[in-house]
């Protein structure tokens, strides 16, 4: 498979992106303040580089590996669970975590419309009707028993002064 | 010597060995008013009805999240991290530590019943636990679980108050340039132990550190790599970033597996409990083994649980003279793990209070619950903080202590709680992190980051960066910078006493052969093949 076409190659990408921005903004302040992440933000990104090009050219890790002494007990451990493991394709393994990403995305998003109860009510009650194939029973009393124990929480316990949503007044504060 | 007196030699052994313990432990306690004063007021918090009923929380969700295969408690003290927020820092220890103090046990229950390990360090108790139970002797697996586990936990428990003295008198001695070299070193050695890759680890240490440096300064009076961002001049807040990383990152793997797995409890009577119990001090070698190998594992930074259970397992069966009946349900199969994975719970304890290095994840985390509440994570904390340090140690202990004490009665209702469904608790999860999220500030922006850290994390997870070399970069970051400017005020602007003093020379050559021990290894390693491969003619 071509180095561009996997997903590491792409995540390397990124996380050696994060260390050389630092860089190239510490360079823009004053000496003592841009010290410090210059001595972290320049070793960091050279070794961001070389965990890049590994993607390449994998034996360039080779001599960071680190022994792990039981490794080859938990090998073993593997075949002995009463699990029964399930192999997945990378294309079912995409569509799972899209899945929790996009029920995760739907929270925020009906949390910043109309607020933490109704989001706490609607979020559980829906996954567990889409994915476990629930009853109607099970699924309000789940939403209605997520929503409680967050009310709990929250607003009993911490009280804290929780969202109540774009709809019903609540500003946006500046980003 | 008969076979048959190697129990009561074991039996004496054990006994002098505790009562030297004792004695050396009242001795160390009481030899120091400090201490003692620090023990007094962590034990008069006990009486107090909210700390009571915080720790009797804890306990129960430990229980809970022990025997649930994939929720662990570096996930349930991620998300209830944010909820110990208001309350007082003593209580949000005893909380926090009473979750994983519990966990202990209740992750071993669900291998021996069901096969299936709570947790990943309770992988090796499924090998013989599981096979005992089958012979309808799980009474006797889960009296010995609970039996190793308190011993284990006391053992490194134990280990941690003898040290504490000392470890102060040390403290006593170091200064600025001494500070930052041992928070380098906490970073290194977390990337040095997590067991992918060293420079995986660095790179992450080295991107929480630089993450940590957003915001404003007090020792520059400027705000950096923050832009104009009103929500940046503070920098990240703490409870977005690790639980968004360690919990909701969590949830994409469940969320992965599915449904989890159909299981069923192996079911019968459980009788033999108290023989299970008695089973650990008739085989002592295996107990001080796993016991001595369980602390010094707890005690190396970032290895943690699993490597200590395994590695215990497997030296067990080295030892034995019956290396054959392993996996067929052999009592000591059960013993070894258990001691190993709660001794290093409780060694664990030593390198975070002593010197801000956390021994594990959990421990990473219980450093950021100290931030939280405005204590800074560290060397300082042994030497200011001693209530706090005692208040971990008894949280520990007690919930230890009741959670097997009361898990022997509930052991079938601990392996029900495991045959939950992950579609049950994947949305609870996500709620629970997200809305803490906001809880902390009230701001609608941190779950938004949450929600980044969470996707960050699991992409760490799946490409084999370790989270807790970021986590702890990123707790360590500000604390390593003041020190660093700190070191050249005092020296105007010199950076001689970082390599002069002897303390901090000595810190300086630790950290790069840290760097470079593992490095010269691997090519020596690397050279002797190509050298036998040549020989061989291939």
């Amino acid at each position: 498979m071509s180095v561009f076409k996997r997903t590491s190659f792409w995540f390397s990408l990124l996380m050696l992106a994060i260390p050389v921005s630092f860089v190239i903004m510490a360079i823009s302040y004053p000496a003592k303040p841009q010290l410090f992440p210059l001595i972290i933000g320049i070793p960091t990104s050279l070794a961001g580089a070389i965990i890049l090009a590994s993607e390449k050219w994998p034996k360039l890790m080779k001599p960071f590996d680190v022994a792990d002494f039981s490794a080859k007990l938990r090998k073993g451990a593997d075949g002995n669970s009463g699990a029964e493991e399930v192999e997945l394709t990378d294309k079912q393994k995409a569509g799972r975590i899209m899945a929790a990403m996009g029920w995760m995305a739907s929270y925020i998003t009906i949390v910043f419309f109309v607020g933490f109860n109704p989001a706490n009510f609607l979020i559980p009650a829906l996954y567990i009707r889409v994915h476990a194939k629930s009853s109607w029973l099970k699924t309000i009393l789940m939403g209605v028993g997520t929503a409680v124990l967050m009310w709990a929480m929250f607003d009993l316990v911490m009280q804290a002064q929780m969202w109540k949503g774009i709809f019903f007044g609540e500003i946006m504060p500046q980003i | 010597m008969r076979p048959s007196s190697i129990p009561k030699f074991g039996k004496r052994l054990i006994w002098i060995w505790i009562f030297v313990g004792v004695v050396t432990l009242v001795v160390t306690v009481a030899s120091s008013s400090t201490q003692t004063q620090a023990l007094a007021s962590a034990s008069s918090s006990l009486l107090n009805l909210n700390v009571f009923l915080g720790i009797a929380a804890g306990t129960l969700i430990g229980v809970v999240v022990g025997a649930l295969p994939g929720i662990s408690p570096v996930t349930a003290i991620a998300v209830m991290l944010p909820i110990t927020f208001s309350w007082d820092t003593t209580m949000a220890l005893y909380f926090l530590v009473a979750i994983t103090g519990a966990a202990a046990y209740a992750g071993a229950v669900p291998s021996i019943l069901l096969n299936v390990p709570g947790d990943p360090p309770d992988a090796p108790i499924c090998f013989d636990g599981y096979p005992m139970a089958r012979k309808g002797e799980a009474g006797r697996a889960l009296g010995a679980t609970a039996m190793a586990t308190i011993v284990g936990t006391i053992v490194g428990i134990f280990i941690l108050i003898v040290c504490i003295p000392f470890v102060r008198a040390v403290l006593l001695l170091f200064s600025a340039p001494e500070f930052f070299w041992l928070m380098v070193a906490a970073v290194i050695s977390v990337g040095f132990a997590v067991r992918t890759n060293m420079l995986k680890g660095l790179f992450a240490g080295g991107i929480g550190l630089l993450v940590s440096l957003i915001g404003f300064s007090p020792i520059f009076s400027m705000t950096r790599f923050a832009g104009n961002s009103y929500f940046l001049y503070d920098g990240f807040e703490l409870v977005p970033i690790v639980t968004g990383m360690f919990a909701l990152s969590g949830m994409y793997l469940l969320q992965m597996e599915g449904q989890g797995q159909n299981l069923k409890a192996v079911s019968g009577k459980m009788t033999g409990v108290l023989r299970g119990a008695a089973d650990v001090f008739r085989f002592p070698a295996t107990f001080i083994r796993s016991a001595i190998i369980g602390t010094l594992i707890g005690i190396l930074p970032g290895v943690g649980g699993t490597a200590a259970a395994f590695i215990c397992y497997g030296t067990t069966i080295q030892a034995s003279k019956h290396p054959e009946t392993f996996g067929e349900g052999d009592v000591e199969g059960v013993i070894a793990p258990n001691v190993g994975k709660a001794a290093e719970k409780g060694a664990a304890l030593l390198p975070t209070v002593a010197f801000g290095i956390p021994g594990s994840t959990v421990m990473a985390l219980l450093l950021g619950a100290l931030m939280i509440h405005g204590i800074v994570p560290g060397p300082l904390l042994v030497r200011d903080h001693l209530n706090l340090v005692w208040a971990l140690i008894l949280g520990l202990g007690l919930s230890v202590v009741v959670t097997c004490v009361l898990g022997l009665f509930s052991a079938s209702f601990m392996a029900k709680i495991a045959t939950i469904s992950n579609y049950y608790v994947v949305p609870v999860v996500i709620v629970l992190c997200l809305g803490a999220a906001f809880a902390i500030n009230g701001n609608f922006y941190d779950m938004v980051l949450m929600f980044i850290a969470g996707l960050f994390g699991f992409g760490l997870k799946t490409f084999g960066y370790p989270i807790i070399a970021f986590t702890l970069g990123f707790i360590l970051g500000a604390g390593t910078e003041n020190y660093f400017h700190l070191t050249q005020s005092i020296a105007r602007g010199s950076y001689a006493p970082f390599f002069t003093r002897p303390i901090a020379l000595v810190e300086c050559i630790f950290v790069v052969s840290l760097i470079l021990f593992p490095i010269i290894q691997n090519v020596i390693r690397a050279k002797r093949k190509s050298n036998k491969m040549k020989e061989m003619g291939v």
